[in-house]
């Protein structure tokens, strides 16, 4: 699931699948020549893409509760 | 590699710092993510592009082009790459071997140059140099050797 956002960054599948295209070319150029630093340029994109997300979920989990769902009667 | 670490990395967050501002002033990072998780992943997209444009550059473009100047055109496809090395610092050099198909090397093969040196008997398709640079295309049993070097 995403949220939705038209954020450049939206820390989402769209960032994690820029990283994981990262990661695929930099695995391959690491198999050719040694060379890792694209493909850990990806898992860290990845990894800290996923953290974003986890911390939007969790961000969107605290969202106060609205007064009618307290138990109180709202204002009329 | 270390050295790409020590200096990119720097640079890719100097980056994402200057540019970090102008996206929250955008609104084209999500408000509700700490900066500073923002900051290290707009350093490592932006690492990671210029890491995947350098990439492609040298595993098929500069090949590509280099093919075509030494043996007319690009015989062997990215996907026929099976080592890339580049080193050097005041002496550069490249060296890319491919692993040729059957109808490829059959191609090829008629325009040898047979050549005997140290590394045995080998064919040469194409070599130049003049004392501050060589570059060199030859066959080695099904691989074909593209090297270049800055002396």
């Amino acid at each position: 699931m995403s949220l939705p956002d038209r954020s450049l960054i939206p820390f989402d599948r769209t960032t994690a699948a820029i990283g994981a295209l990262y990661m695929a070319v930099g695995l391959w150029s690491f198999w050719l020549s040694g060379q890792i630093l694209l493909a850990l340029a990806g898992a860290a994109t990845v990894i800290l893409s996923s953290g974003g997300l986890w911390w939007r979920r969790r961000t969107l989990g605290r969202t106060p509760p609205l007064p009618s769902d307290d138990g109180h009667r709202p204002l009329t | 590699m270390l050295l790409a670490v020590v200096f990119l990395g720097p640079v890719a967050l100097v980056g994402a710092a200057i540019l970090l501002p102008f996206l929250i002033k955008w609104r084209a990072v999500p408000a509700d993510v700490p900066h500073a998780l923002s900051l290290l992943t707009l350093a490592a997209i932006l690492l990671g592009a210029y890491m995947l444009g350098a990439t492609v550059d040298s595993h098929v473009y500069r090949p590509a082009r280099l093919q075509a100047e030494l043996v007319g055109r690009p015989y062997a496809s990215a996907l026929m790459l099976r080592a890339y090395e580049s080193g050097g610092f005041q002496d550069p050099y490249e060296q890319w071997t491919y692993r040729l198909d059957p109808a490829t090397l059959a191609t090829l093969l008629p325009r040898c140059r047979w050549q005997a040196d140290w590394r045995g008997r080998h064919c040469s398709l194409f070599h130049e140099g003049d004392g501050r640079y060589y570059r060199s295309a030859r066959i080695e049993g099904e691989r074909l050797l593209i090297e270049r070097y800055y002396i």
